[in-house]
């Protein structure tokens, strides 16, 4: 029917039509179809057409908030003493250096975006700046694109772009919450989030708050007066602390529901930890959840389990990770509380069994009054075969599984964690393959508070011939010597091992038998923290000191070994001191000595035929000073000193100033 | 881009800074945010099996396009959207990207003409410039859905049809007291592609229309699209050219609740390659009429539909498809142990963005035959002409949808005979679902539909027949347990066999040769899973998925894929 169509001549009659209406309509008075009405927006509605521009309406518009904060962190350095920092390639330190930024790596500016789209819905990322003030003066900062990566100039698109002084620290999560009649529900997808799940399923170490506050974590807040965070520490016990602390990170889903019936709140979740980081596709995760049971805010039971799966090949055949489930309880009445853990554990790859293993923590508190202290009981043992770099203890038993073999912190590695062998570890502290009692106890009175306690522990086979200890005094300074990266071996001796703020020193042992480890090693140590408050003429005092000491040895000792006995012994005494001059200045005071002494079973060095015998110095003084609201500076300028009078050239001293500006908005 | 992310980093301080005061909002934002995850466990059912593939895969991302809408004036807005991407696997910064996602300025100049500059979306007529959906994206479940409307989302194929270009576009109109209600212009310009300064020249797509609304009972309106290369861009000579006619009228008559509705689009295209002594001139012409008489009281509608697009009816901005059939799946993208290239499967369409493509193409793109022979290039498919008729029901409370449709076409001009293909197709959907508002009860829904497709030729001694089927069918369920939690459900069946010859074509589509094409498998996926409303633009829903996939042609080539989904969809 339709070839008899002649659709030439069939269109024709429509545009004569047309241009008839159009010359018709044009010798009418017109108008345009623009909007009169002043409540219609002519620029977000349009006209409703077939044709054309689409949309014809604009969504609905929303807010954002921007909050975040900025921090110049400087750092002046005078080392009056050459110190090998690599013998490989030679590297020593420099007599003076500059540096504008943190060793850790955090930014100059964190900016946190985010969005409420409904009130059960949110969302939201950060973004971060870095600023190294180097001097290299650019239309922009930093390296925009590495060479390799630069393009030609006929086709500029065709690159990387993104600025390298810029990017996402914690990346975006979406946050979404409801209410049902059986509970609240909460989810959480993206990340970086922040999961404290249980000390032995997922958590990072807390301490007994007991700690310096002379240099500042980049992380630190300033509190709403300039005196609050001394002033929360001596009252408190501890101060107040980024949302990361005590807690993991992960990237993944995770949905929570409180509220439940019978008192019951669940958890579940999927994703990746740090330790399954990687964009390949083969697998690579950890799934996990609790479910927990309350009588009151203080007395529940939970069930908890975290579970880690890596393949180790490219067809992922086979694999390895970790499975823990535990047990947690806490029970309290009149303020008399008994909290613990106990599950089993198992860590399989290729090359491990996958036995499962146990570990379990229990704490007994007796809380104190006026005339007697608090008293905290703590007791762990955990196998050496429970691997789980999520929880608060570390691994120092087990090799973990590694695709290849290339050292931790080069290109191309896949291990993520080693061992650190036997170490010497805070008071609290848990590692696995080791089993443990602390007393800790806590006394306060109007001016003054004693913390302190003392711990002891044993590992439950011999596991390596090395201790490792770090060392407290001047941490931080150490932990600047190495920047950027994470070498390991590194130092006078290649004995030490930088980590994150940290730098920790391998003691070799001698008293194993063909290398084969035969001795447990014991482990005794002791802290005392004492907080002062006070009034000067009318100003605010605060004097804080944190003595500690702690030994290794082969046999068990209840108290720490003072004696050639044990193969490495540390004392630290360190006391600060913070005084507020008027409302705006506060100046502060730092002292720290530090004494580690190894025993002929370790190390020897070649020349002076003497085990380690080392002394740590730093003194430093600085200011606290108030910009106005949410904005301080803090300066600190710190002399340091260390030496090892058996090992020559293992020594290092100087002075180091740091500034930092901080405002959050 | 560095510049870029400054500038939005600026903006959005502005907007920090302009949301603290109490004024006119100069800065607004819209966008939407996503994390989705999956992860795939392939299943191959071989007789040696496959220890080279990796059976197990896991990817995704968190991500936020965040647009701001900036107004410097009350006749100017300028709208700028950075996509912030985070892959799943970073930490600390690492597998980051900031991009431009769109970038446009629109306003009104005197009071008289809108205009947009950058980023458009864009649409004319069924004929000139419209973006048709993907196949099975009208037949598949809720379930089945939500990750094909991911990849809409991602290239901007909206429920409107329009095609995101990248250009200029200005409409005006004026209003009438007599004779003729309103006129409308509209005209178009976007860029499909740039000079290499050598041998490529820059091409653009411009159009224009107009539309006389006399009444409600009577609209005209005149159509011009062109893709066109500029002369003198490159050094080459030869400038295609593809300009398209189209005329349209609209016709209305209604009386007590009885409603008469007649649309009717024809026009003619023309296809050249200027100053090249081998391209042809392919011209063609197109109609499509349609009448519907619809019982607005009743709810039903029957509908008939005669089409006729000539053989040589080219006209890109309709027939460009969404899914480009020459791409290759990301995922399990080479199978076996000799790693052959996996072809592309209905899994694939639900969720693999590298098939996608948002580039007007100059001639006819791959299409499936075993997914849709009949209209692979929607109503624009040349070489068509024959009826569509249909019937639509819809009842008092709108809760129940069902239509029915049945196309009867043939091809204008025989493919390497005189003969014509016969083509027919007959499908079915409904759609029950309940409204919660009237009856104060859960939500609940149940989606069905079917689709039977033919094609058919006699053969003869020299040459085989041609007889390819296809059958569809989908069924789908969504029921709230708890208060704006559901269970979705979703199940799909295709299968498809027989045999048909596919048209080889040179650089200027001409045929020159035929490809046997010979299909007999079947593919379904099942779905099942929750989804939480946490309002009307966000949800979040964790699903499984299984999609079986049985080659009949080829041997050791069956395998299915076990799918966990989680999406976490919110927009603002």
């Amino acid at each position: 029917m339709f070839d008899i169509l002649n659709l030439s001549k069939l269109m024709r009659w429509p545009y004569i039509l047309l241009v008839a209406a159009m010359f018709l309509a044009c010798s009418v008075n017109a108008q345009t179809n623009t909007p009169t009405d002043p409540q219609v927006d002519p620029v977000i509605e349009r006209p409703s057409s077939d044709y054309g521009l689409f949309p014809k309406k604009s969504p609905s518009h929303s807010n954002i908030q921007i909050n975040g904060n900025y921090r110049f962190f400087g750092n002046y350095t005078r080392h009056l003493d050459s110190y090998l920092l690599n013998a490989i390639t030679a590297d020593s330190v420099l007599p003076r250096s500059i540096f504008i930024g943190d060793d850790s790596q955090l930014p100059n500016l964190t900016l946190f975006v985010s969005g409420r789209p409904s009130p059960r819905v949110n969302w939201g990322f950060d973004l971060y700046m870095f600023q190294f003030l180097d001097g290299n003066i650019k239309p922009s900062y930093g390296e925009q694109v590495n060479d390799s990566l630069r393009p030609s100039m006929q086709s500029p698109l065709l690159s990387v772009r993104l600025g390298g002084q810029m990017g996402l620290l914690l990346g975006m999560t979406l946050y979404g919450g409801f209410q049902t009649k059986q509970g609240s529900w909460r989810t959480r997808v993206g990340g970086i989030q922040w999961i404290n799940m249980s000390d032995l399923t997922m958590a990072s170490f807390r301490g007994y708050n007991r700690f310096m506050l002379f240099e500042r974590n980049p992380w630190d807040p300033t509190g709403a007066q300039l005196t609050d965070r001394y002033k929360q520490y001596f009252q408190q016990g501890s101060i107040d602390q980024d949302q990361r602390w005590g807690n993991r990170a992960f990237v993944g889903a995770v949905i929570e529901g409180t509220e439940l019936p019978g008192r019951m709140s669940v958890m579940g979740m999927i994703g990746k930890t740090e330790l399954n980081g990687g964009f390949s596709e083969v697998p690579s995760f950890t799934y996990g959840g609790k479910v927990k049971k309350e009588w009151s805010a203080r007395n529940f039971v939970a069930l908890n389990t975290l579970n880690s799966l890596q393949y180790t090949d490219s067809t992922a055949q086979e694999s390895f990770g970790f499975h823990i489930a535990t047990a947690e309880w806490m029970l309290e009445r009149k303020g008399y509380s008994f909290q613990g853990e106990a599950g089993v554990g198992q860590y399989f790859s290729p090359i491990h069994d996958g036995d499962w293993a146990e570990l379990m923590q229990g704490k007994f508190f007796v809380p104190g009054n006026r005339r007697r202290p608090s008293f905290e009981l703590h007791g762990y043992r955990i196998s050496p075969k429970v691997v789980n770099n999520n929880g608060v203890y570390w691994n120092t038993a087990t090799r973990e599984y590694a695709i290849n073999d290339i050292p931790a912190g080069q290109v191309g590695s896949t291990v993520l964690l080693q061992p650190f062998g036997s170490t010497m570890v805070r008071l609290g502290q848990m590692t696995n393959n080791r089993q443990g009692l602390n007393l800790n106890m806590e006394y306060a009175l109007k001016k003054i508070k004693f913390a302190g306690g003392f711990g002891f522990a044993s590992e439950l086979t011999p596991a390596a011939e090395v201790i490792t200890v770090g060392n407290p005094v001047n941490q931080w300074v150490r932990s600047r010597l190495w920047r950027w990266s994470f070498p390991t071996g590194v130092g006078p001796y290649n004995r030490y091992s930088d980590i994150y703020r940290d730098v920790y020193q391998t003691v070799k042992l001698s008293d194993d038998s063909s290398n084969v480890t035969v001795y447990r090693k014991h482990f005794a140590m002791a802290e005392l923290q004492t907080k002062f408050a006070t009034k000067i003429a009318g100003k605010e005092l605060y004097i804080f000191s944190l003595l500690q000491a702690g030994s290794s040895q082969r046999e068990w000792s209840p108290t720490v070994v003072i004696g050639e006995d044990a193969y490495i012994r540390q004392y630290t005494s360190e006391v600060e001191l913070y005084y507020a001059i008027s409302r705006g200045v506060m100046i502060n005071a730092y002292y720290g000595y530090e004494r580690t002494i190894g025993n002929y079973r370790t190390d020897i060095d070649e020349v002076s035929r003497r085990p380690r015998n080392q002394f740590g110095e730093g003194v430093g003084a600085g200011l606290d000073i108030d910009l106005g609201r949410n904005a301080r500076l803090y300066i600190r300028h710190r002399w340091f000193y260390f030496t090892d009078r058996s090992f020559g050239e293992d020594h290092f001293r100087g002075r180091e100033i740091t500034v930092e500006l901080k405002a959050f908005f | 881009m560095k510049k870029t992310i400054l500038y939005s980093l600026m903006m959005l301080c502005t907007a920090g800074a302009l949301h603290a005061q109490s004024a006119p909002r100069k800065v607004t934002f819209t966008g939407a945010a996503r994390g989705y995850f999956m992860g795939d466990k392939l299943d191959q059912q071989t007789a040696v099996e496959d220890t080279t593939t990796v059976p197990r895969l896991h990817s995704g991302h968190v991500m936020t396009d965040l647009g701001t809408h900036i107004r410097p004036n009350n006749q100017m807005e300028i709208i700028g959207m950075v996509r912030v991407r985070n892959d799943y696997g970073g930490f600390w910064g690492s597998g980051v990207s900031f991009d431009v996602r769109q970038l446009s300025v629109r306003g009104v100049v005197g009071g008289v003409v809108r205009y947009q500059l950058g980023d458009i979306n864009y649409r004319m007529s069924k004929l000139t410039l419209w973006n048709e959906d993907q196949e099975f994206y009208n037949g598949f479940s809720t379930a089945l859905r939500q990750q094909m409307d991911v990849i809409n989302y991602d290239h901007f194929y909206n429920f409107d049809n329009a095609w995101r270009q990248q250009g200029g576009a200005a409409e005006w109109g004026l209003v009438f007291k007599r004779f003729v209600q309103e006129l409308q212009f509209q005209a178009v310009t976007t860029r499909n592609r740039t000079s290499d300064f050598s041998g490529t020249s820059d091409r653009l797509f411009s159009g224009a229309s107009a539309q006389l609304v006399q009444s409600k009972y009577l609209s005209l309106g005149l159509n011009y699209v062109n893709l066109y290369d500029v002369s003198g861009t490159s050094r080459n000579k030869a400038l295609f050219h593809n300009p398209v006619w189209t005329t349209t009228m609209a016709v209305q008559y209604d009386k007590n609740n009885l409603k008469a509705k007649a649309d009717v689009e024809w026009g003619k295209s023309k296809t050249e390659i200027r100053k090249s002594t081998e391209a042809p001139v392919i011209n063609g012409n197109a109609l499509e009429a349609k009448l519907e008489v619809s019982h607005t009281k009743m709810g039903w509608s029957v509908y008939a539909i005669a089409r006729k697009i000539s053989e040589g009816f080219l006209s890109p901005g309709a027939q460009t498809k969404r899914i480009n059939y020459n791409g290759q799946p990301e995922a399990y993208q080479r199978l076996g142990n000799e790693q052959y290239l996996r072809d592309y499967s209905v899994m694939d369409i639900m969720r693999e963005s590298a098939f996608y493509t948002m580039q007007l193409q100059p001639y006819l793109m791959a299409f499936a035959p075993k997914y849709d022979n009949i209209t692979p290039y929607g109503t624009a498919t040349p070489n068509r002409q024959g009826m569509i008729i249909g019937a639509q029901w819809t009842n008092q409370k709108e809760t129940v949808h069902a239509n029915a449709e049945q196309t009867m076409l043939q091809e204008l001009r025989g493919e390497g005979t005189r003969d014509a293909r016969q083509f027919s197709r007959t499908s079915v959907q409904v759609r029950w679902h309940n409204d919660k508002k009237l009856t104060n009860t859960r939500d609940w829904a149940i989606e069905a539909s079917m689709r039977l497709d033919q094609t058919t030729r006699e053969g003869t001694e020299f040459y085989r027949g041609v007889d390819l089927s296809t059958q569809t069918a989908g069924l789908g369920f969504e029921y709230e347990i708890l208060n704006k939690l559901d269970v979705l459900a979703g199940w799909q069946w295709i299968e498809y066999q027989g045999f048909d010859f596919v048209a080889v074509r040179d650089e200027y589509a001409q045929i020159f040769n035929f490809t046997e094409y010979a299909v007999n498998g079947r593919e379904s996926i099942t779905a099942a899973g929750l989804r939480y409303r946490f309002s009307e633009k966000s949800f979040l829903t964790a699903q499984l998925n299984w999609f079986d996939m049985n080659n009949g042609v080829a041997a050791n080539r069956d395998y299915d894929v076990r799918q966990v989904m989680l999406l976490y969809s919110i927009t603002f």
